[in-house]
């Protein structure tokens, strides 16, 4: 029976690899939408409930959950797909997000989300049409990359309208920090999901669709989402977003001493010029790329014209590719990152932790610490391109030295010693994205608390520090701790509660919350208000943290790496920075406090009954 | 002289804001898969809206054995009156631009120019999308997704196709 309720499809399914069962299942009977809405919500709360505690990540119970949110499909500009699953790159709760048109035509099937279970016997991938579920063999798709498994199964179905989110070989070759890829040049990256995949022997998922995304109200939503999209195009910031996209970003890190060079060494990149946004627009992009019912068209489709890799396409370059695969590998040719760019979309890995594990073993060979004879014959140097191409595939086939750097920053280090683990850039397991913690005490909190370890989609305050103004209009000085912790909880609960829907952080910037409300009202008929949206948010990140306390994370694991506190910047506008660890411990215990947490992190029994939690408190450890 | 909505291929970024724009104008619903306007997405990345041109000469007018066909006086789009609509598919098969389908009710629709206000066009924030005055038979830009991708993949200078 389904629901008539508008903006949610009203299903979920639910599939079985191992006995190849199909369920289907009521949304509402499943989840309280007034407490959970959708997205990350839903995905959290399913994780939460039915995901057994402690088991290894790559063992079939580990479950993968596909959400969408009940704006996803729609009108409202820039909506996009959540995937979770336990991280084997983390061993927490992990959330990572994807573009394109997946989440759209999961909608377009009837489905909110779909939760995939168990392990299949062979190699499979999932056909959704609709109603129908169909487990095709996927023997002759082994080893396959990403853009020919799509090819493939679109030629197969004889459908060009299929979307497939799919893997590539190190997704099969279960290598940590393996992506889920969609439409070629679109990610699910961070967190290694792509191996949760391929520990279940899921090549693939294609979805066709062919029902419509009904509306509660459905002239006041129209009116509402075309006055958005015009307010999102009149924006400034989403003015430049739409002619430069992300990459403009770099000239901005640079600028500000913020930019990860050489494993995080140092904060400013000589060559950052050479790849920034204003070099691509000049010599590599050909055409803008958006996502479903996005206007922001912050995808830019580029083309290697010339030297050895002439002929490379690909979507991009994302900031956090220039700064990870360039800056932090000290790579400065534009045209070497697009092709170690495409080659990561390729192949299945995700370009943040990528780069940051190739430039991890180049220091650790520049110290010793990885010996000539253990290098496969290659100059493990910053800035040499053979090597960078080299490792790229090495690690997704796990291959040679690639076997052991497909482990991740923090497992290569804990297997390395010799007090590697202080230039190991990660938090929790997830290697840093493009902003260095010594520059900004407010990112360092940032990546210290987020649910998913060392990640920036969760709290951004760089800006506020920069510009010397709080939210509230208070005066901070840029690398002070003051009202640090309050700045990261607003931003983590607004970020939580967008990802219910599922609204795209760089639309975000541009929509405020009454009109997320009001759309989410006109689609659904339901009756949120500002605040108790925004308290779903807070609800999602405390049971994300229940989750990640039964799975054994504890106080010490909220730490940075110890080069954040011994090695200052040195040079730039940031220059001599580095941070204190009293700095960190005192904006840590702030947050905790006004988190509403104790001592150790654990969320008190007030502030559960008040998130109306309570339920879950008896099955706190 | 007929007046179409032209297409830019090299500005359309694929948000098919156009497909939900028509979908819910026609179908009261948002449901791309019945947008009478498609986008196809071809390898290695472009982004193809599909549409109907409204040809002067056009083949499905001559193929309609139910004489359902006809071009509309005013706006000069070409026309098909559903109710005499059998669901032959003789049109769909005639058009050189795959630009009509038939509903799961078996009726063959295409884009009717919205009785001039063509919805796609006002959505797109690309502008890959205008509705203006063409001095000659716009049947020249009827062309399928594999053939406008093949000239768009030389203007841009992507040989690499894919699979």
């Amino acid at each position: 029976m389904k629901m008539s309720r508008g903006g949610y499809s009203g299903e979920i399914l639910d599939i079985d690899l191992t006995d190849r069962k199909v369920k289907k299942h009521n949304t509402t009977e499943l989840i309280d939408l007034n407490l959970f809405i959708g997205g990350k919500g839903l995905a959290s709360y399913i994780l939460w409930k039915e995901l057994k505690p402690k088991i290894n990540p790559y063992s079939p119970e580990n479950i993968l959950v596909f959400a969408t949110g009940p704006l996803t499909g729609t009108l409202c500009p820039g909506t996009r797909m959540c995937i979770a699953a336990k991280s084997p790159l983390t061993g927490l709760f992990c959330d990572s997000y994807i573009g394109g048109h997946f989440g759209a035509e999961i909608k377009f099937a009837g489905y909110d989300a779909i939760i995939i279970r168990g392990k299949s016997e062979n190699l499979v991938y999932l056909y959704v049409s609709d109603d129908d579920v169909e487990f095709c063999d996927a023997k002759h798709l082994a080893g396959l990359d990403t853009f020919k498994t799509e090819d493939r199964i679109r030629r197969e179905k004889e459908d060009k309208s299929i979307r497939i989110a799919c893997i590539g070989p190190a997704g099969e070759n279960l290598v940590r920090f393996a992506h889920i890829n969609t439409e070629r040049y679109r990610q699910a990256g961070r967190g290694g999901l792509g191996a949760v995949m391929g520990s279940k022997n899921l090549k693939a998922v294609a979805i066709k669709g062919t029902k419509p995304v009904e509306l509660y109200d459905a002239e006041s939503f129209v009116r509402i989402a075309k006055e958005t999209i015009r307010k999102v195009l009149e924006n400034e910031t989403v003015k430049a977003r739409r002619r430069w996209g992300t990459a403009r970003v770099l000239l901005y890190t640079n600028d500000i001493g913020l930019l990860p060079t050489r494993n995080f060494k140092e904060a400013t990149f000589e060559k950052a010029e050479e790849i920034s946004a204003e070099t691509l627009e000049k010599k590599f992009w050909v055409k803008h790329k958006a996502c479903h019912s996005c206007p922001v068209n912050c995808g830019k489709l580029g083309v290697v014209k010339t030297g050895k890799y002439a002929g490379t396409v690909v979507e991009g370059i994302e900031y956090e590719t220039l700064a990870l695969i360039g800056a932090n590998c000290g790579i400065g040719d534009y045209e070497v990152i697009a092709y170690a760019n495409m080659l990561c979309d390729a192949l299945g890995l995700d370009t943040i932790s990528t780069g940051n594990v190739i430039a991890f073993a180049m220091e650790c060979f520049e110290k010793g610490i990885i010996k000539k004879h253990e290098a496969d014959g290659l100059e493990l140097k910053f800035g040499n391109t053979e090597t960078l191409i080299q490792l790229i595939r090495k690690i997704a086939l796990r291959e040679g030295l690639g076997d052991f750097l497909a482990e991740g920053v923090k497992k290569i280090s804990e297997k390395l010693g010799k007090e590697s683990e202080k230039f190991a850039m990660h938090v929790k397991g997830l290697e840093l994205p493009g902003y260095d913690p010594r520059a900004s005490p407010g990112m360092s909190l940032a990546y210290v608390t987020a649910d998913r370890g060392g990640c920036h989609t969760r709290s951004w305050p760089v800006s506020y520090e920069v510009k010397g103004k709080a939210p509230d209009g208070t005066v901070i000085d840029r690398f002070s701790v003051e009202k640090r912790a309050e700045i990261v909880i607003m931003q983590q609960n607004r970020a939580a509660a967008c990802d219910t829907l599922v609204a795209c952080w760089f639309v975000r910037t541009a929509v405020n919350d009454e009109l997320y409300v009001k759309m989410l009202n006109a689609a659904t008929g339901m009756q949120f208000g500002v605040e108790e949206f925004l308290r779903v948010g807070e609800r999602i990140w405390n049971l994300v943290r229940m989750f990640n306390l039964r799975e054994s994370l504890q106080k010490e694991d909220e730490r940075l790496p110890e080069r954040v506190f011994v090695d200052a910047i040195p040079s730039g506008m940031t220059k001599d920075q580095r941070l204190e660890k009293k700095q960190l411990a005192y904006m840590l215990s702030e947050y905790y406090m006004l988190r509403g947490w104790n001592e150790n992190g654990v969320p008190n029994e007030e502030k559960l009954k008040e998130l109306g939690l309570e339920v879950f408190s008896n099955r706190r450890q | 002289m007929t007046r179409a909505v032209i297409v830019d291929y090299k500005l359309c970024s694929g948000c098919r804001l156009c497909e939900i724009a028509c979908s819910l104008e026609k179908e009261k619903n948002i449901s791309p898969v019945n947008s009478r306007i498609k986008v196809y997405q071809i390898p290695p990345g472009l982004d193809i809206p599909i549409l109907c041109v409204q040809c002067d000469r056009a083949p499905c007018i001559n193929s309609c054995p139910q004489k359902a066909i006809e071009k509309d006086k005013e706006t000069n789009a070409v026309i098909i009156h559903e109710n005499e609509c059998i669901g032959c598919g003789l049109c769909v098969n005639a058009c050189p631009a795959n630009a009509i389908f038939l509903t799961s009710e078996k009726k063959a629709v295409k884009c009717d120019l919205c009785g001039g206000e063509p919805k796609c066009v006002e959505i797109c924030p690309t502008n890959a999308l205008s509705y203006v005055n063409v001095p000659f038979d716009t049947r020249v830009f009827a062309k399928k997704p594999e053939e406008i991708a093949e000239e768009l993949c030389e203007l841009l200078g992507t040989a690499n196709r894919g699979e």
